[in-house]
């Protein structure tokens, strides 16, 4: 399997270009679809109101600063030479617009939050609320991303968090497409979130096996400790110099709020590299 | 793209040999792996609760016949897989009770292929459970025949119920290796108007683009359901009108206490389902 299309979030943040361009070396080597996500921040159902003059004004602004974060957007993606890519506008806010275009994406790419970025699209930190209600996997990419770092993408070494769960099953089977083009894959097994045996009889031989057919060849690592899963994670992925890391991510909603298991959040809040994450 | 590996539950109801017929036949197409499981384990449950029962220890007898009739079922299936143009398979017994012994399978598989429960064969509840509790524990697609009926073959005509939720998403991505070789395929959204901003101008669309870029061409279909009719039945109904072979929708599960339990539409479906479904979560 392929992406065949991958929806990156474009915005006015200081991240922004770094994340663009990562998503435009992975559309460009994967010859995908690449769609620039804006929003002007003013949530539709606001919007309904009607077309008052108070909102007149702001929108304009905000429409503008999206629009030329999209034109940067379509520069880098040129430049890196995605051919297929759309621009899309969307009149909502940031989360809904990019829930919006999940359905029609393989991928969706965003940054880590930033508790810094003071932006007026933005009502609320989009990781952990896209990775519960998107149904799709989601590459977080970290706040100290730099644009045009060599061996970018595609990922090199990747780290696959393996806990036996369904969250982390999918997470795997998300990633495939990334795990082809890498380099070298290491299964990180690690404690099963259940009480229940949820290994089988050989940990980690079962996945390799899954892996094998199709066609990637994974080295196994034992993830097995009484430490904290999410720094767990994070050591195996700074020890083997890992470029990618995927796992599956924990939460449940609560309205727009969401909770999240202690890994993930520890992940989605201090991961220094790109994170691929899917529930 | 393609299903690499495919599990089907192998045991001795009579849904058995129809089920293990067509998981063949789509190993085989899809030039997949395939996996036969057999569980001989009892349900924790019965672990759990013996001691407050009083009950004596199980005689060994009761384990041997659970091990006897899984090994029958896997000579069985290893037989009929032999028949089939399957590439490669494999029996695994299991110690699993068989609710919890399927979704660990399913972890390494791509497409689980089970039954719906014949209400004659049902015994102990746990066959009756099984597709919906590895549909939505599982975390893989699962393909599930209805008791009643031959299921030859899926690849006629699909059709797709797509509503814009996250179930959907994944049931929609998931069935693509048997959308892409479908002869038709149809995407229908009931009832568009009653989800305001999740479908757009054109319902249907955008996913219609989706699925081009994926390499399954479909045709979109508005529905409104007639007064009275719930979409399960309304979906089902469709189905029989345009003949179709298989049916792709999200399976829909709501948080009680601590298990997931299914929605409405879902167990409508499950229940009396007339032709095979693809069910993700």
């Amino acid at each position: 399997m392929s992406y065949r299309a991958i929806a990156v979030h474009v915005d006015q943040s200081d991240h922004a270009p770094a994340r663009v361009a990562l998503a435009a070396q992975l559309a460009a080597a994967m010859d995908t679809h690449l769609t620039g996500v804006a929003a002007t921040g003013i949530p539709r159902l606001a919007q309904a109101g009607g077309d008052r003059p108070a909102w007149r004004l702001p929108l304009l602004e905000r429409r503008r600063l999206a629009q030329r974060s999209l034109d940067m957007f379509d520069g880098v993606a040129a430049a890196f030479g995605v051919a297929g890519r759309t621009m899309a506008l969307a009149e909502d806010d940031s989360a809904a617009a990019l829930l919006s275009h999940a359905r029609f994406a393989d991928l969706l790419i965003v940054s880590q939050h930033d508790p810094q970025d003071q932006l007026p699209a933005q009502l609320e930190n989009l990781p952990p609320y896209l990775l519960l209600n998107s149904g799709r996997p989601l590459l977080v990419t970290p706040r100290g991303l730099e644009p045009g770092r060599p061996a970018f993408a595609p990922f090199s070494h990747v780290l696959l968090g393996w806990d036996g769960s369904r969250h982390a099953a999918r997470a795997i089977a998300d990633a495939l497409p990334l795990l082809r083009m890498a380099r070298s894959v290491t299964l990180l097994m690690l404690n099963g979130a259940s009480a229940l045996r949820c290994h089988g009889d050989m940990p980690g031989a079962d996945m390799a096996l899954f892996l094998a057919r199709h066609e990637i060849a994974a080295d196994m690592a034992d993830g097995f400790s009484s430490a904290a899963t999410g720094a767990t994670l994070l050591n195996w992925a700074a020890d083997l110099r890992c470029d990618l890391l995927v796992m599956g991510g924990y939460g449940h909603p609560r309205a727009r709020e969401v909770q999240l298991g202690d890994a993930t959040r520890t992940v989605l809040h201090g991961a220094t590299l790109p994170v691929l994450i899917s529930h | 793209m393609s299903y690499k590996t495919v599990l089907v539950h192998a045991d001795l109801s009579s849904q058995s040999a129809k089920r293990i017929r067509l998981a063949a036949h789509i190993a085989s197409t899809q030039r997949s792996h395939l996996v036969g499981a057999a569980m001989c384990g009892f349900p924790v449950e019965y672990y759990r609760t013996a001691a407050m029962m009083f009950a004596g220890p199980l005689p060994q007898s009761e384990f041997d016949r659970l091990r006897m009739e899984a090994e029958q079922a896997l000579t069985r299936f290893e037989t009929m897989a032999s028949a089939a143009d399957v590439q490669s398979f494999e029996r695994r017994l299991c110690d699993d009770d068989t609710l919890s012994g399927m979704v660990l399978q399913a972890r390494y598989a791509d497409l689980v292929v089970l039954s719906q429960c014949d209400p004659g064969d049902c015994t102990g509840g746990e066959l009756d459970a099984l597709p919906e509790h590895v549909a939505l524990y599982g975390g893989r697609p699962v393909l599930v025949l209805p008791y009643a009926g031959k299921f030859e073959r899926i690849d006629r005509h699909a059709l797709v119920a797509w509503d814009g939720s996250r179930a959907a998403i994944r049931a929609v991505t998931d069935a693509v290796p048997l959308l892409r070789r479908s002869g038709k395929v149809t995407l229908v959204i009931f009832n568009p108007d009653a989800q305001p901003g999740v479908h757009g101008e054109q319902p249907g669309a955008d996913m219609a683009l989706y699925l081009a870029r994926h390499g399954v061409n479909v045709e979109v279909l508005v529905q409104k359901t007639p007064d009275g009719l719930d979409v399960g039945n309304a979906l089902l109904s469709l189905a029989y009108d345009l003949n179709v072979d298989l049916i792709v929708m999200g399976a829909y599960g709501h948080l009680r206490w601590r298990e997931l339990v299914l929605g409405g539409v879902t167990r409508t479906i499950i229940r009396t389902m007339t032709v095979p479904v693809l069910m993700a979560h």
